[in-house]
Protein backbone atom coordinates (compact mmCIF):
# COMPACT_ATOMS: atom_id res chain seq x y z
CA UNK A 1 0.00 0.00 0.00
CA UNK A 2 1.30 3.42 -0.85
CA UNK A 3 2.00 5.68 2.02
CA UNK A 4 1.95 9.34 1.29
CA UNK A 5 4.77 11.10 3.04
CA UNK A 6 5.10 14.79 3.72
CA UNK A 7 8.87 14.66 3.82
CA UNK A 8 9.48 15.60 0.20
CA UNK A 9 6.98 18.42 0.43
CA UNK A 10 8.55 19.72 3.62
CA UNK A 11 11.96 19.62 2.01
CA UNK A 12 10.66 21.72 -0.82
CA UNK A 13 9.07 24.11 1.63
CA UNK A 14 12.37 24.46 3.45
CA UNK A 15 14.11 25.29 0.23
CA UNK A 16 11.53 27.89 -0.64
CA UNK A 17 11.78 29.43 2.80
CA UNK A 18 15.55 29.76 2.75
CA UNK A 19 15.87 30.70 -0.85
CA UNK A 20 18.74 28.24 -1.07
CA UNK A 21 19.13 27.53 -4.75
CA UNK A 22 22.73 26.39 -4.68
CA UNK A 23 22.07 22.79 -3.74
CA UNK A 24 20.79 20.04 -5.96
CA UNK A 25 17.28 20.52 -7.17
CA UNK A 26 14.91 18.55 -4.99
CA UNK A 27 11.73 17.40 -6.53
CA UNK A 28 8.79 15.97 -4.75
CA UNK A 29 7.98 12.40 -5.45
CA UNK A 30 5.06 12.28 -7.81
CA UNK A 31 1.96 11.73 -5.75
CA UNK A 32 0.37 8.42 -6.41
CA UNK A 33 -3.31 8.42 -7.10
CA UNK A 34 -4.40 8.78 -3.52
CA UNK A 35 -6.14 5.87 -1.95
CA UNK A 36 -8.76 6.54 0.61
CA UNK A 37 -12.40 7.39 0.79
CA UNK A 38 -14.60 9.94 2.40
CA UNK A 39 -17.43 8.60 4.47
CA UNK A 40 -20.38 10.17 6.19
CA UNK A 41 -20.89 9.17 9.80
CA UNK A 42 -22.55 10.15 13.04
CA UNK A 43 -20.26 12.00 15.41
CA UNK A 44 -22.04 10.35 18.35
CA UNK A 45 -25.47 9.05 17.47
CA UNK A 46 -28.79 10.39 16.18
CA UNK A 47 -29.79 11.57 19.67
CA UNK A 48 -26.95 14.09 19.84
CA UNK A 49 -28.16 16.43 17.11
CA UNK A 50 -26.03 19.41 18.08
CA UNK A 51 -23.01 17.73 16.50
CA UNK A 52 -24.82 15.53 13.97
CA UNK A 53 -22.87 13.93 11.16
CA UNK A 54 -19.48 14.57 9.70
CA UNK A 55 -17.48 13.63 6.68
CA UNK A 56 -14.38 11.67 7.55
CA UNK A 57 -11.47 10.61 5.38
CA UNK A 58 -10.27 7.03 5.67
CA UNK A 59 -6.73 6.95 4.25
CA UNK A 60 -6.59 3.45 2.86
CA UNK A 61 -8.12 1.26 0.24
CA UNK A 62 -11.86 0.97 0.78
CA UNK A 63 -13.85 -1.14 -1.62
CA UNK A 64 -17.56 -1.62 -2.15
CA UNK A 65 -19.26 -2.91 0.95
CA UNK A 66 -17.51 -1.03 2.45
CA UNK A 67 -14.65 -3.38 3.16
CA UNK A 68 -10.89 -3.44 3.39
CA UNK A 69 -8.25 -6.01 4.26
CA UNK A 70 -9.25 -6.25 7.93
CA UNK A 71 -12.96 -5.45 8.03
CA UNK A 72 -15.73 -6.83 5.86
CA UNK A 73 -19.50 -6.73 5.86
CA UNK A 74 -21.18 -9.83 7.24
CA UNK A 75 -23.33 -11.90 4.93
CA UNK A 76 -26.21 -12.11 4.67
CA UNK A 77 -26.56 -8.51 5.61
CA UNK A 78 -26.99 -5.07 4.16
CA UNK A 79 -26.51 -4.90 0.41
CA UNK A 80 -23.01 -3.77 -0.46
CA UNK A 81 -22.72 0.00 -0.73
CA UNK A 82 -21.01 1.14 -3.91
CA UNK A 83 -18.79 4.21 -3.83
CA UNK A 84 -19.73 7.26 -5.84
CA UNK A 85 -17.74 8.48 -8.82
CA UNK A 86 -15.15 10.04 -6.51
CA UNK A 87 -14.68 6.82 -4.60
CA UNK A 88 -16.57 8.11 -1.58
CA UNK A 89 -19.30 6.54 0.52
CA UNK A 90 -21.91 9.16 1.32
CA UNK A 91 -25.37 7.60 1.67
CA UNK A 92 -28.09 9.54 3.44
CA UNK A 93 -28.53 9.04 7.19
CA UNK A 94 -31.27 6.70 8.38
CA UNK A 95 -30.72 4.30 5.51
CA UNK A 96 -29.20 0.81 5.59
CA UNK A 97 -26.39 2.00 3.36
CA UNK A 98 -25.51 4.78 5.78
CA UNK A 99 -25.53 2.30 8.64
CA UNK A 100 -23.12 0.04 6.78
CA UNK A 101 -20.76 2.93 6.06
CA UNK A 102 -20.94 4.44 9.54
CA UNK A 103 -20.30 1.09 11.22
CA UNK A 104 -17.39 0.26 8.95
CA UNK A 105 -15.92 3.72 9.48
CA UNK A 106 -15.99 3.50 13.28
CA UNK A 107 -14.47 0.01 13.29
CA UNK A 108 -11.74 1.17 10.91
CA UNK A 109 -11.05 4.36 12.88
CA UNK A 110 -10.78 2.46 16.16
CA UNK A 111 -8.32 -0.04 14.69
CA UNK A 112 -6.31 2.74 13.04
CA UNK A 113 -6.23 4.80 16.23
CA UNK A 114 -4.58 2.01 18.20
CA UNK A 115 -2.25 0.98 15.37
CA UNK A 116 -1.06 4.58 15.15
CA UNK A 117 -0.63 4.74 18.92
CA UNK A 118 1.62 1.69 18.91
CA UNK A 119 3.49 2.95 15.89
CA UNK A 120 4.13 6.28 17.60
CA UNK A 121 5.66 4.38 20.51
CA UNK A 122 7.94 2.38 18.19
CA UNK A 123 5.87 -0.76 18.59
CA UNK A 124 4.21 -0.91 15.20
CA UNK A 125 2.10 -4.01 14.73
CA UNK A 126 -1.02 -4.80 12.73
CA UNK A 127 -3.19 -5.65 15.78
CA UNK A 128 -4.38 -8.99 14.42
CA UNK A 129 -7.78 -10.37 15.29
CA UNK A 130 -7.67 -13.31 17.67
CA UNK A 131 -8.05 -15.90 14.90
CA UNK A 132 -5.48 -14.38 12.55
CA UNK A 133 -2.39 -16.43 11.89
CA UNK A 134 0.13 -16.99 9.16
CA UNK A 135 -2.54 -19.15 7.54
CA UNK A 136 -5.68 -17.16 8.35
CA UNK A 137 -5.96 -13.46 7.65
CA UNK A 138 -9.75 -13.44 7.74
CA UNK A 139 -11.28 -10.04 8.38
CA UNK A 140 -13.64 -9.13 11.17
CA UNK A 141 -17.18 -9.49 9.86
CA UNK A 142 -19.54 -6.66 10.72
CA UNK A 143 -23.32 -7.05 10.83
CA UNK A 144 -24.82 -3.57 11.40
CA UNK A 145 -28.37 -4.96 11.38
CA UNK A 146 -27.33 -8.36 12.71
CA UNK A 147 -29.70 -8.68 15.67
CA UNK A 148 -33.28 -7.82 14.75
CA UNK A 149 -35.52 -6.73 17.62
CA UNK A 150 -32.68 -7.09 20.07
CA UNK A 151 -31.48 -4.56 22.62
CA UNK A 152 -27.86 -5.51 22.32
CA UNK A 153 -24.62 -5.56 20.39
CA UNK A 154 -21.77 -7.99 20.84
CA UNK A 155 -18.39 -9.25 19.73
CA UNK A 156 -18.15 -12.96 18.96
CA UNK A 157 -14.76 -14.57 18.54
CA UNK A 158 -16.58 -17.78 17.65
CA UNK A 159 -18.22 -16.10 14.67
CA UNK A 160 -15.38 -13.68 14.00
CA UNK A 161 -17.89 -10.90 13.97
CA UNK A 162 -19.52 -7.87 15.51
CA UNK A 163 -23.31 -7.88 15.55
CA UNK A 164 -25.52 -4.92 16.29
CA UNK A 165 -29.13 -5.02 17.36
CA UNK A 166 -32.06 -2.79 16.54
CA UNK A 167 -35.37 -2.49 18.31
CA UNK A 168 -38.36 -0.32 19.07
CA UNK A 169 -38.15 0.86 22.68
CA UNK A 170 -41.05 0.20 25.02
CA UNK A 171 -43.57 2.96 24.57
CA UNK A 172 -41.71 4.28 21.55
CA UNK A 173 -42.38 4.27 17.86
CA UNK A 174 -38.96 5.01 16.37
CA UNK A 175 -36.64 2.07 15.88
CA UNK A 176 -33.24 2.42 17.56
CA UNK A 177 -30.21 1.02 15.74
CA UNK A 178 -27.26 0.31 17.98
CA UNK A 179 -24.93 0.41 14.96
CA UNK A 180 -25.66 4.14 14.64
CA UNK A 181 -23.92 4.72 17.94
CA UNK A 182 -20.32 5.79 17.55
CA UNK A 183 -19.74 4.66 21.14
CA UNK A 184 -21.24 1.19 20.80
CA UNK A 185 -19.42 0.37 17.58
CA UNK A 186 -16.11 1.54 19.02
CA UNK A 187 -16.79 -0.37 22.26
CA UNK A 188 -17.41 -3.66 20.44
CA UNK A 189 -14.41 -3.14 18.17
CA UNK A 190 -12.25 -2.64 21.23
CA UNK A 191 -13.34 -6.05 22.51
CA UNK A 192 -12.14 -7.58 19.25
CA UNK A 193 -8.82 -5.71 19.40
CA UNK A 194 -8.15 -6.67 23.01
CA UNK A 195 -9.11 -10.29 22.34
CA UNK A 196 -6.42 -10.37 19.66
CA UNK A 197 -3.87 -9.33 22.27
CA UNK A 198 -5.09 -11.09 25.40
CA UNK A 199 -7.19 -14.10 24.34
CA UNK A 200 -7.36 -15.58 27.81
CA UNK A 201 -9.07 -12.53 29.26
CA UNK A 202 -12.40 -13.71 27.85
CA UNK A 203 -12.23 -17.13 29.42
CA UNK A 204 -15.15 -18.10 31.58
CA UNK A 205 -12.98 -18.52 34.64
CA UNK A 206 -11.40 -15.07 34.35
CA UNK A 207 -11.74 -13.05 37.56
CA UNK A 208 -14.19 -10.13 37.73
CA UNK A 209 -11.54 -7.45 37.30
CA UNK A 210 -10.22 -9.10 34.14
CA UNK A 211 -13.69 -8.97 32.63
CA UNK A 212 -14.00 -5.43 33.87
CA UNK A 213 -10.83 -4.45 32.03
CA UNK A 214 -12.40 -5.66 28.78
CA UNK A 215 -15.52 -3.59 29.31
CA UNK A 216 -13.60 -0.53 30.48
CA UNK A 217 -11.34 -0.70 27.43
CA UNK A 218 -14.50 -0.70 25.32
CA UNK A 219 -15.95 2.42 26.89
CA UNK A 220 -12.61 4.22 27.02
CA UNK A 221 -12.00 3.45 23.35
CA UNK A 222 -15.19 5.28 22.48
CA UNK A 223 -13.95 8.31 24.41
CA UNK A 224 -10.47 8.20 22.92
CA UNK A 225 -11.85 7.75 19.41
CA UNK A 226 -14.03 10.84 19.81
CA UNK A 227 -10.98 12.76 20.97
CA UNK A 228 -8.92 11.52 18.04
CA UNK A 229 -11.02 13.86 15.89
CA UNK A 230 -10.16 17.52 16.15
CA UNK A 231 -13.65 18.77 15.48
CA UNK A 232 -14.91 16.70 18.39
CA UNK A 233 -12.13 18.05 20.64
CA UNK A 234 -13.19 21.53 19.69
CA UNK A 235 -16.82 20.77 20.48
CA UNK A 236 -15.93 19.18 23.84
CA UNK A 237 -13.76 22.13 24.85
CA UNK A 238 -16.59 24.50 24.03
CA UNK A 239 -19.20 22.40 25.80
CA UNK A 240 -17.11 21.92 28.96
CA UNK A 241 -15.26 25.23 28.94
CA UNK A 242 -12.11 23.11 29.00
CA UNK A 243 -12.95 21.22 32.18
CA UNK A 244 -13.66 17.58 31.38
CA UNK A 245 -15.64 17.19 34.60
CA UNK A 246 -18.27 19.57 33.32
CA UNK A 247 -21.13 17.74 31.70
CA UNK A 248 -20.67 16.83 28.09
CA UNK A 249 -21.50 14.10 25.64
CA UNK A 250 -17.92 12.86 25.90
CA UNK A 251 -18.38 11.04 29.20
CA UNK A 252 -21.82 9.73 28.29
CA UNK A 253 -21.51 6.32 26.68
CA UNK A 254 -24.20 5.25 24.17
CA UNK A 255 -26.67 8.08 24.67
CA UNK A 256 -29.50 6.97 22.42
CA UNK A 257 -29.23 3.32 23.38
CA UNK A 258 -29.18 4.12 27.09
CA UNK A 259 -32.18 6.41 26.87
CA UNK A 260 -34.06 3.79 24.86
CA UNK A 261 -33.51 1.43 27.78
CA UNK A 262 -34.96 3.98 30.17
CA UNK A 263 -31.81 5.64 31.49
CA UNK A 264 -31.76 9.40 31.92
CA UNK A 265 -28.81 10.23 29.67
CA UNK A 266 -26.85 7.25 28.47
CA UNK A 267 -25.91 3.65 29.10
CA UNK A 268 -22.94 4.50 31.33
CA UNK A 269 -21.05 7.59 32.41
CA UNK A 270 -17.27 7.67 32.54
CA UNK A 271 -17.22 10.73 34.79
CA UNK A 272 -18.29 8.82 37.88
CA UNK A 273 -17.01 8.44 41.44
CA UNK A 274 -17.40 4.69 41.92
CA UNK A 275 -14.85 2.89 44.08
CA UNK A 276 -13.75 -0.70 43.74
CA UNK A 277 -15.08 -1.66 47.15
CA UNK A 278 -18.58 -0.69 46.01
CA UNK A 279 -18.63 -2.33 42.61
CA UNK A 280 -19.35 -6.03 43.16
CA UNK A 281 -18.32 -8.59 40.57
CA UNK A 282 -20.53 -7.86 37.58
CA UNK A 283 -18.25 -6.98 34.68
CA UNK A 284 -20.02 -3.83 33.50
CA UNK A 285 -20.43 -2.51 37.05
CA UNK A 286 -16.85 -3.11 37.99
CA UNK A 287 -15.60 -1.73 34.68
CA UNK A 288 -16.94 1.70 35.57
CA UNK A 289 -14.40 1.99 38.35
CA UNK A 290 -11.48 1.58 35.97
CA UNK A 291 -13.15 3.72 33.31
CA UNK A 292 -13.79 6.45 35.86
CA UNK A 293 -10.23 6.38 37.14
CA UNK A 294 -8.75 6.72 33.69
CA UNK A 295 -11.23 9.42 32.74
CA UNK A 296 -10.08 11.34 35.80
CA UNK A 297 -6.46 10.87 34.73
CA UNK A 298 -7.38 12.23 31.30
CA UNK A 299 -9.00 15.27 32.91
CA UNK A 300 -5.95 15.79 35.13
CA UNK A 301 -3.48 15.50 32.25
CA UNK A 302 -5.50 17.90 30.14
CA UNK A 303 -5.65 20.45 32.95
CA UNK A 304 -1.91 20.03 33.53
CA UNK A 305 -0.93 20.41 29.87
CA UNK A 306 -3.27 23.26 29.03
CA UNK A 307 -1.61 26.51 28.03
CA UNK A 308 -4.33 28.54 26.35
CA UNK A 309 -2.05 31.53 26.04
CA UNK A 310 0.18 29.50 23.73
CA UNK A 311 -1.88 26.72 22.24
CA UNK A 312 -5.48 26.00 21.41
CA UNK A 313 -7.16 23.83 24.04
CA UNK A 314 -8.60 21.50 21.43
CA UNK A 315 -5.14 20.74 20.07
CA UNK A 316 -3.87 19.98 23.57
CA UNK A 317 -6.84 17.74 24.31
CA UNK A 318 -6.28 15.89 21.05
CA UNK A 319 -2.63 15.31 21.89
CA UNK A 320 -3.16 14.33 25.52
CA UNK A 321 -5.94 11.87 24.65
CA UNK A 322 -3.85 10.30 21.88
CA UNK A 323 -1.00 9.80 24.30
CA UNK A 324 -3.17 8.31 27.01
CA UNK A 325 -4.94 5.98 24.55
CA UNK A 326 -1.60 4.59 23.44
CA UNK A 327 -0.27 4.38 26.98
CA UNK A 328 -3.36 2.45 28.06
CA UNK A 329 -3.02 -0.03 25.20
CA UNK A 330 0.66 -0.55 25.99
CA UNK A 331 -0.19 -1.02 29.66
CA UNK A 332 -2.78 -3.64 28.76
CA UNK A 333 -0.28 -5.42 26.51
CA UNK A 334 2.26 -5.46 29.33
CA UNK A 335 -0.27 -6.78 31.87
CA UNK A 336 -0.44 -10.49 32.74
CA UNK A 337 -1.87 -12.78 30.08
CA UNK A 338 -4.27 -14.33 32.54
CA UNK A 339 -6.27 -13.03 35.49
CA UNK A 340 -5.07 -9.44 35.10
CA UNK A 341 -6.31 -7.06 37.76
CA UNK A 342 -6.95 -3.33 37.72
CA UNK A 343 -3.86 -2.91 39.90
CA UNK A 344 -1.76 -4.78 37.34
CA UNK A 345 -2.73 -2.31 34.64
CA UNK A 346 -2.36 0.71 36.93
CA UNK A 347 1.20 -0.40 37.62
CA UNK A 348 2.06 -1.10 33.99
CA UNK A 349 0.61 2.30 33.11
CA UNK A 350 2.93 3.91 35.66
CA UNK A 351 5.82 2.05 34.05
CA UNK A 352 4.84 3.23 30.58
CA UNK A 353 4.68 6.92 31.50
CA UNK A 354 8.00 6.63 33.35
CA UNK A 355 9.65 4.93 30.38
CA UNK A 356 8.33 7.66 28.13
CA UNK A 357 10.05 10.25 30.29
CA UNK A 358 6.84 12.05 31.11
CA UNK A 359 6.81 14.61 33.94
CA UNK A 360 6.42 13.20 37.44
CA UNK A 361 2.95 14.72 37.54
CA UNK A 362 1.75 12.06 35.09
CA UNK A 363 2.60 9.27 37.50
CA UNK A 364 1.22 11.26 40.41
CA UNK A 365 -2.13 11.69 38.67
CA UNK A 366 -2.32 7.96 37.97
CA UNK A 367 -1.42 7.03 41.54
CA UNK A 368 -3.85 9.53 42.96
CA UNK A 369 -6.82 8.56 40.83
CA UNK A 370 -6.29 4.81 41.01
CA UNK A 371 -5.78 4.89 44.76
CA UNK A 372 -8.84 7.10 45.21
CA UNK A 373 -10.81 4.37 43.46
CA UNK A 374 -9.39 1.74 45.87
CA UNK A 375 -7.55 0.05 43.02
CA UNK A 376 -4.04 0.48 44.43
CA UNK A 377 -2.45 1.78 47.59
CA UNK A 378 -1.24 5.35 47.19
CA UNK A 379 2.29 4.58 48.30
CA UNK A 380 4.60 1.88 49.59
CA UNK A 381 4.51 0.55 53.15
CA UNK A 382 4.44 2.29 56.48
CA UNK A 383 1.76 4.31 58.13
CA UNK A 384 -0.27 6.83 56.25
CA UNK A 385 2.13 9.50 57.49
CA UNK A 386 5.35 7.70 56.67
CA UNK A 387 4.41 5.84 53.50
CA UNK A 388 6.38 6.96 50.51
CA UNK A 389 6.18 6.25 46.82
CA UNK A 390 9.15 4.41 45.39
CA UNK A 391 9.33 4.85 41.62
CA UNK A 392 9.56 1.59 39.76
CA UNK A 393 8.13 -0.50 42.55
CA UNK A 394 4.60 -1.72 41.87
CA UNK A 395 1.87 -0.41 44.12
CA UNK A 396 -0.06 -3.02 46.07
CA UNK A 397 -3.61 -3.73 45.08
CA UNK A 398 -6.07 -2.29 47.55
CA UNK A 399 -9.22 -4.28 46.76
CA UNK A 400 -8.65 -7.69 45.20
CA UNK A 401 -10.97 -10.20 43.66
CA UNK A 402 -11.85 -12.88 46.17
CA UNK A 403 -9.80 -16.06 45.65
CA UNK A 404 -11.43 -18.12 42.96
CA UNK A 405 -13.91 -15.38 42.13
CA UNK A 406 -15.29 -15.52 38.64
CA UNK A 407 -16.68 -12.68 36.70
CA UNK A 408 -20.42 -12.31 36.74
CA UNK A 409 -21.87 -11.50 33.36
CA UNK A 410 -25.39 -11.96 34.65
CA UNK A 411 -26.36 -9.26 37.06
CA UNK A 412 -26.36 -5.77 36.02
CA UNK A 413 -25.26 -2.37 36.60
CA UNK A 414 -27.64 -0.84 34.21
CA UNK A 415 -24.95 0.72 32.74
CA UNK A 416 -23.11 -1.80 31.42
CA UNK A 417 -12.95 3.47 -5.08
CA UNK A 418 -13.10 3.42 -6.95
CA UNK A 419 -13.87 -0.14 -7.43
CA UNK A 420 -10.90 -1.19 -9.40
CA UNK A 421 -8.72 1.86 -9.65
CA UNK A 422 -5.06 1.24 -9.69
CA UNK A 423 -2.03 2.99 -8.32
CA UNK A 424 0.24 4.44 -10.95
CA UNK A 425 -1.24 1.91 -13.30
CA UNK A 426 0.40 -1.00 -11.55
CA UNK A 427 -1.68 -2.35 -8.78
CA UNK A 428 -5.34 -2.66 -8.41
CA UNK A 429 -7.00 -1.86 -5.16
CA UNK A 430 -7.75 -5.52 -4.68
CA UNK A 431 -4.11 -6.38 -4.97
CA UNK A 432 -3.30 -3.77 -2.36
CA UNK A 433 -5.68 -5.41 0.07
CA UNK A 434 -4.17 -8.78 -0.76
CA UNK A 435 -0.77 -7.29 -0.03
CA UNK A 436 -1.98 -6.06 3.35
CA UNK A 437 -3.25 -9.55 4.11
CA UNK A 438 0.15 -10.99 3.18
CA UNK A 439 1.85 -8.51 5.49
CA UNK A 440 -0.48 -9.55 8.28
CA UNK A 441 0.28 -13.23 7.61
CA UNK A 442 3.99 -12.52 7.59
CA UNK A 443 3.76 -10.60 10.86
CA UNK A 444 1.84 -13.50 12.39
CA UNK A 445 4.46 -15.97 11.16
CA UNK A 446 7.27 -13.86 12.56
CA UNK A 447 5.55 -13.65 15.91
CA UNK A 448 4.62 -17.27 16.39
CA UNK A 449 0.97 -17.06 15.42
CA UNK A 450 0.74 -20.17 13.30
CA UNK A 451 -2.70 -21.37 12.44
CA UNK A 452 -3.97 -24.91 12.40
CA UNK A 453 -3.09 -25.25 8.73
CA UNK A 454 0.56 -25.18 9.66
CA UNK A 455 0.86 -27.92 12.28
CA UNK A 456 4.12 -28.76 13.90
CA UNK A 457 5.61 -25.31 13.79
CA UNK A 458 6.82 -24.31 17.20
CA UNK A 459 5.79 -20.92 18.45
CA UNK A 460 8.56 -18.38 18.40
CA UNK A 461 9.62 -16.37 21.35
CA UNK A 462 7.31 -13.51 22.13
CA UNK A 463 8.49 -10.04 21.25
CA UNK A 464 8.86 -7.73 24.23
CA UNK A 465 5.89 -5.64 23.31
CA UNK A 466 3.61 -8.63 23.27
CA UNK A 467 4.95 -10.82 25.99
CA UNK A 468 2.86 -13.89 26.31
CA UNK A 469 -0.03 -12.83 24.16
CA UNK A 470 -1.74 -15.13 21.74
CA UNK A 471 0.77 -17.91 21.58
CA UNK A 472 -1.41 -20.82 22.45
CA UNK A 473 -3.05 -21.25 19.11
CA UNK A 474 -6.37 -21.25 20.87
CA UNK A 475 -9.10 -22.42 18.59
CA UNK A 476 -11.79 -19.93 17.82
CA UNK A 477 -14.50 -22.27 18.98
CA UNK A 478 -15.23 -24.49 21.83
CA UNK A 479 -14.41 -22.74 25.06
CA UNK A 480 -17.10 -21.63 27.40
CA UNK A 481 -17.74 -18.01 28.08
CA UNK A 482 -19.31 -16.91 31.30
CA UNK B 1 -44.17 -27.83 31.52
CA UNK B 2 -42.94 -24.99 33.65
CA UNK B 3 -40.23 -22.88 32.05
CA UNK B 4 -38.13 -20.56 34.20
CA UNK B 5 -35.57 -18.40 32.46
CA UNK B 6 -33.15 -15.63 33.27
CA UNK B 7 -31.63 -13.55 30.50
CA UNK B 8 -28.62 -11.49 31.48
CA UNK B 9 -25.48 -9.86 30.24
CA UNK B 10 -25.28 -8.10 26.94
CA UNK B 11 -23.98 -4.62 26.35
CA UNK B 12 -26.24 -3.21 29.05
CA UNK B 13 -25.82 -6.17 31.38
CA UNK B 14 -29.44 -6.14 32.44
CA UNK B 15 -31.29 -9.08 33.95
CA UNK B 16 -34.76 -10.24 33.05
CA UNK B 17 -36.60 -13.16 34.60
CA UNK B 18 -39.36 -15.09 32.90
CA UNK B 19 -41.69 -17.84 34.05
CA UNK B 20 -44.33 -19.52 31.99
CA UNK B 21 -46.52 -22.60 32.04
CA UNK B 22 -47.01 -24.20 28.65
CA UNK B 23 -50.39 -25.55 29.77
CA UNK B 24 -51.66 -22.01 30.22
CA UNK B 25 -50.47 -20.55 26.95
CA UNK B 26 -51.90 -20.62 23.45
CA UNK B 27 -48.43 -21.32 22.06
CA UNK B 28 -47.81 -23.99 24.72
CA UNK B 29 -47.98 -26.94 22.34
CA UNK B 30 -45.56 -25.27 19.96
CA UNK B 31 -43.21 -24.55 22.83
CA UNK B 32 -43.26 -28.16 23.97
CA UNK B 33 -42.56 -29.32 20.42
CA UNK B 34 -39.67 -26.91 20.21
CA UNK B 35 -38.24 -28.23 23.50
CA UNK B 36 -38.50 -31.77 22.14
CA UNK B 37 -36.67 -30.79 18.96
CA UNK B 38 -33.94 -29.26 21.11
CA UNK B 39 -33.84 -32.47 23.16
CA UNK B 40 -33.82 -30.06 26.05
CA UNK B 41 -33.54 -32.56 28.89
CA UNK B 42 -30.19 -33.83 27.62
CA UNK B 43 -29.05 -30.68 25.86
CA UNK B 44 -25.61 -29.25 26.55
CA UNK B 45 -25.22 -26.55 23.92
CA UNK B 46 -21.80 -25.28 22.95
CA UNK B 47 -21.19 -21.77 24.08
CA UNK B 48 -19.38 -19.07 22.17
CA UNK B 49 -16.44 -16.95 23.19
CA UNK B 50 -17.10 -13.27 23.00
CA UNK B 51 -18.03 -10.15 24.87
CA UNK B 52 -21.48 -8.74 25.58
CA UNK B 53 -23.13 -11.95 24.36
CA UNK B 54 -26.38 -12.42 26.34
CA UNK B 55 -26.53 -15.42 28.63
CA UNK B 56 -29.65 -17.46 29.24
CA UNK B 57 -30.19 -19.82 32.13
CA UNK B 58 -33.27 -21.88 31.33
CA UNK B 59 -34.89 -24.48 33.55
CA UNK B 60 -37.68 -26.73 32.33
CA UNK B 61 -39.71 -28.93 34.68
CA UNK B 62 -42.16 -31.41 33.17
CA UNK B 63 -43.15 -32.96 36.49
CA UNK B 64 -40.91 -35.97 36.02
CA UNK B 65 -37.71 -34.27 34.98
CA UNK B 66 -36.11 -30.95 35.70
CA UNK B 67 -33.13 -29.74 33.70
CA UNK B 68 -31.22 -26.45 33.53
CA UNK B 69 -29.27 -25.29 30.53
CA UNK B 70 -26.95 -22.30 30.19
CA UNK B 71 -26.83 -21.05 26.62
CA UNK B 72 -25.65 -17.85 24.96
CA UNK B 73 -27.71 -15.88 22.48
CA UNK B 74 -25.41 -15.26 19.56
CA UNK B 75 -27.98 -15.98 16.89
CA UNK B 76 -26.08 -18.96 15.54
CA UNK B 77 -28.71 -21.60 16.30
CA UNK B 78 -32.17 -21.09 14.94
CA UNK B 79 -33.90 -23.53 17.29
CA UNK B 80 -32.46 -21.97 20.42
CA UNK B 81 -33.14 -18.52 19.03
CA UNK B 82 -36.77 -19.53 18.53
CA UNK B 83 -36.93 -20.58 22.17
CA UNK B 84 -35.48 -17.25 23.30
CA UNK B 85 -38.07 -15.40 21.23
CA UNK B 86 -40.93 -17.48 22.62
CA UNK B 87 -39.82 -16.85 26.19
CA UNK B 88 -39.14 -13.17 25.60
CA UNK B 89 -42.55 -12.57 24.07
CA UNK B 90 -44.21 -14.38 26.94
CA UNK B 91 -43.32 -11.50 29.24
Amino acid sequence: MHTLTLAPLLALADLAATGDDDGPLVEAEPLAHAFGACVLMWKQDPSVPEIGTRKAYLPGVVLAGPRDARIAPGEPGIAAVEPNAAGDFLPQPDTPGFDAVHTFAVVRQTLTMYARALGAAGLAMPLPWQWNSSADTSPLRVFPHGLPDTQNAFYSRTQGSLRFGHFVPEGGSERVYSCRSFDIVSHETAHAILDGIKPRWLQANAPPQTGGLHEAFGDLSAIFLALSQLDQCDAIVAQTKASLHNKSYLADIAEQFGMALGNANSLRNADNDLRLGQAGVQVHAISQVFTGALYDVLADLFAYERAPEREDDAVVLHRVAAYLAGALLRALIAAPDEAASFADVANTLLTVVAQDGKPAAYGAFIRNQFSRREIVEAAHGGSAESAAFVPGVPLAAKVCDAPGARQDRRACCGTMQLAEYDCAGRRTAESVLAGEARLLARWCAEHGRHGPALPGISPMASPPALSGSNRDGAARDGAMLA
Amino acid sequence: MIISARASGGLAGRVRDYQLDTAARPDGAALETLLQRLDFFTAAPANPIGADVPRWEITVDDGARCHTVVVHEDGSDGEWQALFEHVRHAA
